[in-house]
């Protein structure tokens, strides 16, 4: 028997009370985990979507619209950048890659990206992690599309089957090719030839067509409405239909040499062309995060007032069962306790229920995330693995157990001055 | 002059005098002892009206109250100097009956012996085989259950055995049978008396029930303590 049986036997006389407390606890600190994990979390998941690319040219308004358009499928670039300003920009710099792309279409709501081979032998969607087909292989011809892991998974597409993309955003990805949201190109049927494994960035749910595919089915539609009939080929391509939206451009590097200065120097020369954006994907997504920041300080204060609030009801309910305690208190100062040792008995108890709540507070972290993150990945396509960050649990469950015990010290005051002789008997 | 205090002294009181802050409106309530002598193993009954100071006089009697002057001595430790860690004589030198039992609800009737051995001064390894023996001497076969599953007359048990259980050497008794019908008064009453004969406490038993009267040897009124002291 010691002090502590008789703390964990009172928080089981008030079973109830306890219970309801912590859990109130564990959701505050819970909460506040969860939000400090998505953040981390986010960012990385953010992070990992930028690639090997040092730089990202498009006709966007802004580099950061750019960037989240051109790799994170956001929305369509806004125009087109002509073949002349692309083979300017080719000549422009002995590049390590220089990938064209080309954005628009869609499949059930997933974003069809078209673009050249090199997308997939140089430009790395995380870096050090190179693509790397599940099964297939990448395209090597017109009409052949490749998957995103999670469009595969999503859509239930196979190897081989046949699909047509649809011109626009598309219909829901719960109904069929239909036309709401764009027109149906029909007439050209794109079979699977590769499904990708995963990479955990953005690009999972995009599938993949070769850029001419994608010149091919706009050429179709062109001659249309020219009143030309029959199936298109690469030889009916004008130079107007063949567009892109977007490159991915990377500067050589040696092992050891600093691509930075280079880079930036690249980069101030690009900027003097007001015709095109150009951005450094990692530097944007530095800024949407500084941005982000300040909700995310919103969210966080929003949390531990939370936790706050946890506290004033541990407060609350310890105070409420002192009515019922102070008997109970009563017997230990006359069984030969003194007033410091039930004092801290008072403050243990609340101690406890702080740290019963902050270790439930974690699975429910856990269980939070984990539904957060399905939820990410359904809804907004947002692969975000849980991080989750041990010194973080670490100091909320300390916090929690700190205010816990601060919102102890009211009943353990009441404790230590509970009167013996009006708990035991009435005054004689 | 006083009477010269016994050395085989459970409890001696001398020249004390006790009154509750007042609060400018009425007179507070005072108690004065001249002097109050109760050899160990011995027994004493302490009778008087209700509100006439008996739960005052208990409360000194545990250090829980601190009086304005006189001594009490616990097995000849003076209570109220300096050098005195009162909770810790209180623990060790004292076992307390109440009129509601005031067992732990939520202990079993063992672990409410084992929460007053924690107070004590016995060796941890004693603990339970104490708390055992005592239970089992006073006939409670199932030590394990909670106290609330226990009968009235169980946990009347229990309370006395938890008295015991430090081996005090002063075992204060406050109404003790107030809450029970005259007959199992009576049996609680010789339970509490033979028990602690068998482990040699002095038993001072605090009560306004006149019919416990005639079971004492030595009864005193709480008011004549004032003015004439009483050693036996």
């Amino acid at each position: 028997m010691t002090d502590f049986t008789i703390v964990l036997r009172s928080l089981r006389v008030r079973l109830f009370s306890t219970i309801v407390t912590a859990l109130l606890v564990a959701t505050s600190a819970g909460l506040l985990l969860t939000i400090l994990s998505l953040r981390s979390a986010g960012k990385a998941a953010f992070e990992r979507g930028s690639g090997n690319a040092h730089l990202l040219v498009s006709a966007d308004q802004s580099p950061l619209v750019a960037v989240l358009n051109g790799l994170f499928y956001a929305n369509p670039p806004r125009a087109p950048l002509s073949q002349a300003k692309v083979s300017e920009i080719r000549r422009l710099f002995p590049w390590d890659f220089m990938v064209e792309t080309q954005l628009g279409d869609s499949y059930r709501g997933f974003p069809v990206l078209a673009t050249t081979p090199e997308f997939f032998t140089k430009f790395e969607p995380v870096v050090g992690e190179p693509w790397a087909p599940a099964s297939g292989k990448f395209f090597d011809g017109n009409m052949q599309v490749v998957l995103g892991a999670a469009c595969a998974r999503e859509t239930g597409l196979r190897m081989g089957a046949k699909l047509v993309l649809t011109h626009g955003s598309g219909a829901s990805r719960e109904g069929g090719e239909g036309e709401e949201h764009g027109h149906v190109h029909r007439e050209y049927e794109f079979e699977v030839v590769g499904i990708l494994k995963p990479t955990g960035s953005p690009h999972d749910r995009a599938l993949f067509v070769s850029l001419e595919s994608s010149w091919i089915l706009h050429a179709h539609d062109r001659r249309e409405r020219e009143g030309l009939e029959g199936k298109v080929t690469a030889a009916d391509l004008l130079e107007d239909d063949r567009k892109v939206t977007g490159m991915l451009l990377r500067l050589p590097t040696r092992s050891g040499s600093n691509v930075s200065s280079a880079l930036q120097q690249v980069f101030d020369t690009l900027r003097r062309d007001t015709s095109i954006t150009v951005a450094q994907p990692a530097d944007q997504i530095d800024k949407l995060f500084n941005i982000v920041a300040n909700v995310d300080g919103i969210f966080i204060a929003l949390a531990i007032v939370t936790l706050f609030s946890s506290a004033v009801a541990i407060l609350l309910s310890m105070v409420n069962s002192m009515a019922q305690r102070r008997r109970q208190i009563a017997v230990l100062r006359v069984l030969g306790a003194s007033q410091s040792r039930v004092f801290g008995i008072v403050l243990t108890e609340a101690a406890v229920i702080g740290l019963l709540g902050s270790v439930a507070g974690i699975l429910v972290s856990v269980i939070a995330l984990t539904i957060a993150t399905a939820w990410l990945r359904e809804s907004l396509g947002l692969i975000i693995a849980p991080d989750f960050d041990p010194r973080a649990s670490v100091i909320v469950a300390a916090g929690a157990v700190a205010l816990s015990a601060l919102a102890g010290l009211v009943p353990a005051v009441m404790a230590y001055r509970t009167s013996v002789s009006t708990q035991l008997r009435p005054l004689g | 002059m006083a009477p010269a205090a016994s050395a085989q002294s459970a409890l001696s009181i001398r020249d004390l005098a006790f009154a509750y802050p007042s609060d400018g409106r009425e007179v507070p309530f005072q108690l004065t002892i001249k002097h109050f002598e109760l050899a160990r193993a011995s027994e004493c009954l302490l009778v008087g009206r209700s509100g006439g100071g008996k739960s005052t006089f208990l409360q000194l009697v545990a250090g829980l109250l601190e009086p304005q002057q006189g001594t009490v001595k616990l097995d000849d430790i003076d209570l109220f100097v300096r050098s005195t860690n009162r909770d810790l004589l209180r623990g060790a030198k004292l076992g307390f009956v109440f009129q509601t039992f005031n067992l732990l609800q939520g202990f079993s009737a063992l672990e409410n012996l084992m929460v007053a051995l924690m107070f004590s001064t016995l060796p941890k390894s004693e603990w339970h085989a104490r708390g055992m023996s005592l239970l089992a001497a006073l006939g409670i076969d199932k030590p394990n259950a909670s106290v609330e599953e226990l009968s009235v007359g169980q946990q009347q048990r229990v309370a006395i055995a938890r008295a015991l259980v430090c081996k005090p050497a002063l075992v204060l008794a406050d109404e003790p049978t107030a809450s029970l019908d005259p007959e199992n008064a009576k049996i609680a009453m010789e339970l509490l008396r033979e028990h602690c004969r068998v482990e040699g406490a002095a038993l001072l038993v605090v009560s306004h029930d006149p019919s416990l009267v005639p079971l004492f040897a030595r009864v005193e009124q709480l008011q004549s303590l004032a003015t004439a002291g009483g050693a036996r």
